[in-house]
């Protein structure tokens, strides 16, 4: 039987690139089939630099899977942004996740297209061979640990990771989330996150870039 | 119960220390290696020495590139300047990570510089100029600033050339308004716009260096392409590497290191306005 599902979460944040807050929100939809989960959801952005209000779509769908008795879950995904008026990006992927009682693990690869939109290259005159740019084979990883072995009314819990739902960074740019849930009934979850970016981590020489607050909501239909 | 409770706050605690220690490396960085005090420092510079303009005679000049010579020893740079001067070089740009992070290294580098009257340089900072405890003041009470910008006019036209501080992974708010107010303001009175800079933007291969986080790449990207930046030539990553994207050619150079297989620099030669570039590798 299937079991659908519908969330939303709103980010308020503020980085080097984006000239004062900036105010996102995103909504999606989830229906789980046993083993089987598909999910899609969209990206808006109601305060930005550019002005761009539809900013990403993604995809995805996983499976559960039971390896010598530990819970595993594979996804595939993929991802549309638009944070500029003349550029895209497009990334796919798969996750491998997992998580053991406290600890939170995922890892994957994902491959990234930068590309100049239709209009773009008309107005600059973009060569055909110069459209699109590639970066294969990217490291995704998301390392995490929870005060609670289980999600039961409330947990909490910090994780390393270089992947949010629309942005994938490259794994030399390791983002700190702290994020936390409450179920007040059976069929909602209300959930919210901290994360922190800085720049630079991985050579040693740090800078602050930016982070956001976010908050969101969950509702199972079953 | 109590056990799981301990290790859990244990490990809060030691996250906490963690982010308490970033934090006092930004608040530390805001006194001497924020970007945005490095920004800051090299305004103050420009007030008051103003920027450069090189004249040349013809429409057709040449000015060599290098990155990452991590100075320690400086066979190669040495080389690279006598090369300068027997090809008439207009002027040697110095793309980052030109000391190995040593607090000696930047009296050898200074030393090794010749005079401004034989030969111009103009430099940028990387992540390794920045590793020892006073690095960005060694760097600019000897260099001066690492964000600016050069001209060079010929009878024909002139160039713009802007220098921008990637050294610690990000431009950062202030540089980045800097930056976006040259290419409106001034870019448009230029023919050519060539930027210089550490920090290689896209990730071709897996290793350790880091690029500007995506979100900062997309600004990037969206400003170079409307306001018609030409070529962007980086280091960093230790491979040479070109590709054209959008209006922009973006360059990756060979490191400069004394002992790296690959040593070389590259060799960008303006001639009636066309832009053409060569990597040179020692042998």
């Amino acid at each position: 039987m299937a079991q659908p599902q519908v969330s939303a979460y709103t980010d308020i944040g503020l980085n080097n690139v984006s000239d004062g807050l900036f105010l996102k929100s995103a909504l999606f939809g989830a229906c789980r089939f046993g083993k089987n989960r598909v999910e899609t959801g969209f990206q808006i952005d109601i305060i930005n630099k550019n002005h761009f209000m539809f900013s990403g779509y993604t995809i995805n769908a996983s499976r559960d899977l039971d390896i010598k008795g530990l819970p595993f879950e594979l996804q595939a995904f993929c991802t549309w942004t638009s944070y500029s008026e003349i550029l895209r990006e497009n990334s796919w992927g798969a996750l491998f996740k997992m998580r053991h009682k406290r600890f939170e693990m995922s890892i994957g690869t994902n491959f990234r297209t930068y590309a100049f939109r239709k209009q773009a290259i008309i107005d600059y005159k973009i060569e055909k061979s110069a459209i699109r740019i590639h970066e294969n084979f990217n490291v995704m990883y998301s390392f995490g640990y929870y005060i609670k072995k289980t999600d039961d009314q409330w947990n909490i819990g910090l994780s390393l990771t270089n992947k949010d739902i629309f942005i994938i960074n490259q794994e030399t740019n390791p983002i700190l989330c702290l994020h936390g849930l409450y179920k007040p009934g059976s069929h909602m979850c209300l959930n919210a996150e901290f994360r922190y970016k800085t720049a630079g981590t991985t050579n040693l020489a740090m800078n602050h870039f930016g982070f956001f607050f976010r908050t969101g909501i969950l509702w199972n239909f079953n | 119960m109590e056990f799981q409770l301990k290790n859990s706050l244990l490990f809060f605690t030691a996250v906490s220390l963690t982010l308490t220690s970033c934090e006092k490396d930004t608040d530390s960085a805001s006194s001497g290696h924020s970007v945005n005090h490095r920004f800051n420092q090299s305004m103050d510079w420009i007030q008051s020495h103003s920027y450069q303009e090189i004249i040349v005679q013809s429409d057709d000049y040449n000015i060599l590139f290098m990155g990452d010579s991590h100075v320690g020893s400086t066979k190669n740079l040495d080389t690279l300047f006598n090369i300068a001067k027997t090809i008439n070089a207009s002027a040697v740009v110095m793309a980052g990570d030109l000391t190995g992070g040593d607090k000696k290294d930047y009296p050898v580098l200074e030393q090794c510089l010749p005079h401004k009257d034989s030969l111009l340089s103009f430099l940028t900072l990387g992540n390794h100029d920045l590793w020892s405890r006073n690095g960005w003041e060694e760097f600019y009470t000897r260099f001066g600033p690492s964000c600016y910008l050069f001209t060079v006019r010929s009878p024909a036209a002139n160039d713009l050339y802007v220098s921008l501080d990637s050294g610690s992974g990000t431009l950062g708010a202030e540089q980045l308004a800097w930056f976006e107010d040259i290419l409106k303001n001034q870019r448009p009175d230029y023919r050519r716009c060539i930027v210089f800079t550490h920090n290689n933007f896209f990730r071709f291969r897996h290793v350790e260096t880091n690029n500007p986080l995506v979100e900062e790449l997309h600004v990037l990207i969206e400003l170079f392409t409307r306001h018609h930046v030409d070529m962007l030539i980086t280091g960093h990553d230790h491979k040479k590497d070109d590709v054209v994207f959008g209006i922009t050619t973006y360059i990756v150079m060979d490191p400069l290191k004394d002992g790296a297989k690959n040593a070389g620099y590259l060799e960008l030669r303006v001639k009636d306005g066309d832009i053409m570039y060569d990597f040179e590798n020692f042998d």
